[in-house]
Formats: structure tokens, C-alpha cells, sequence
């Protein structure tokens, strides 16, 4: 394969089989690698530990997907494997989801923070290339005034 | 997202997330940093490239670095190869 689409897709189909895994059970993914046996002969690796373990399919595959781009060569066979998983546990949970109540509270507490340092002075971030290579043009953050 | 309220430029306009911040790098002959910011570098994790824009006025050339620090902070350095110089960068 040397199509970039076609590897893209192939590597999301990986993801979300290597995530369906028995194995995995409730365990989420701290690291994980993408390997590939080249056209030439020769093997290539990359691995990518996640800022916040998950087990979230398009998280996981637009983390790797810069990393085709550095593929030296056509590929014969490409892997996803997850390197390290947490505990069950390994992720802490809300005690209480979110409900109006603490919309409420946030809307009211950010609400205050305008108050006090002004206009533009809460940000909301905004993807706006997140498959790009170079990380600084991969999202923005700008100021929210609703 | 709550801005600095003391930071009033980043305030004011949108902005770029992670962009690279100036590091102050010694690097081996072969290229490898052995010391960011005044801190050695206890392991060397990865290596990659990036290559991109090479049609503009103003391609990226950049050479990759993922390095844990003898204090154990983990942390990705560039150096530039278009414009010279290191930058940490997070996001990377």
C-alpha cells in the first residue's frame, strides 16, 4: 500500500479491532505502537504514548495518523499494537456526571472571570487541522464571549 | 479554557496551541541533545523527522526529539533546520 487514504483507512479499521480485542476488557490505552513491513524488505516502527489514557477509536487513530507520513516506503503489512494498558481502574471516573446544576455554576463562574479580566478572556480551543504534522496549526485557541 | 488573566496578549485574539518555545539544547556530534535546559538527558525515547511545506517560502525542517530529563520530566525538543535553534514543544 502507498496510498495515504488507503492507509488511513486501513489504520482506522485496525484501531477499532485491536480496541475490540477480548483481551483489552475494560483496560484503557496508555500506549500504543504502529508498525509495518516494507516493500523492500525492511520494518518500521513507531510508538506513541497518549497524554490521557483512553479508549477512544478516533483519538487513538488521529494521534497515529501523522505518523504514516513518515512512512520510508511503500507497505506490505501494517499493525496496530496496543503496548500498554491501564488497570480497570486506571482511569478515574466522574462521581457525578455534569448536570445543569454545575452547567449552571460554570456558565456563572465564567461569567466572573469576564467580569474581572475582560472581553476575550475565556478561550474555548478549536481543531482546526488535527491530521497535521507540524503541531502548532492543529488547533486553535480562541476567546468565547457567549 | 481560562486564559492568564495577567497575560493580556493571549487574552485579547485566538491563538496557536502548543507552539515551540525556545530551548536552550546541548546537542552530541551526531545531533542528539545530552542536555535541555541546563537538565541532562537521562534517556533518549524517540527520533522522528518532519518534513513539510517544502513548496512555501517558509518549509518546516525539523528533527524530533522525545527525551526524559535526569529530574524524570518527559519532553519533546526540536531543532530547526530551516531557521536554526531549539524550541520545546508540546503536542508533539
Amino acid at each position: 500500500m502507498g496510498n495515504e487514504l488507503t492507509l488511513r483507512r486501513a489504520l482506522g479499521a485496525l484501531v477499532e479491532t485491536v480496541l475490540a480485542r477480548p483481551e483489552r476488557r475494560d483496560r484503557f490505552v496508555r500506549k500504543v505502537a504502529l508498525s509495518a513491513r516494507l516493500v523492500g524488505g525492511g520494518s518500521w516502527r513507531r510508538s506513541l504514548t497518549l497524554r490521557e489514557p483512553g479508549a477512544d477509536g478516533d483519538r487513538i487513530r488521529i494521534a497515529l495518523a501523522p505518523k504514516l507520513a513518515e512512512l520510508p516506503e511503500p507497505v506490505l503489512e501494517l499493525r496496530v499494537e496496543l503496548v500498554e494498558l491501564t488497570e480497570p481502574a486506571g482511569r478515574q471516573l466522574e462521581l457525578l456526571a455534569a448536570g445543569a446544576e454545575d452547567r449552571s455554576r460554570l456558565r456563572e463562574g465564567l461569567r466572573q472571570v469576564r467580569a474581572s479580566t475582560g472581553s476575550g478572556s475565556v478561550c474555548t480551543v478549536m481543531e482546526v487541522a488535527p491530521w497535521s504534522r507540524i503541531p502548532e496549526t492543529r488547533a486553535l485557541f480562541v476567546p468565547r464571549d457567549d | 479554557m481560562v486564559a492568564h488573566s495577567r497575560d493580556a496578549s493571549a487574552v485579547r485574539t485566538a491563538g496557536r496551541l502548543n507552539e515551540p518555545r525556545p530551548a536552550r539544547v546541548e546537542a552530541n556530534f551526531d545531533g542528539t541533545p545530552w542536555q535541555v535546559n541546563h537538565q541532562p538527558v537521562a534517556v533518549l525515547r524517540e527520533e522522528w523527522r518532519v518534513l513539510d511545506r517544502w513548496w512555501t517560502e517558509e518549509p518546516v525542517v525539523r528533527r524530533y526529539f522525545e527525551v526524559v530529563l535526569e529530574s524524570g520530566e518527559n519532553t519533546v525538543v526540536f531543532h530547526d533546520g530551516a531557521g536554526g535553534g531549539w524550541f520545546t514543544q508540546r503536542g508533539a
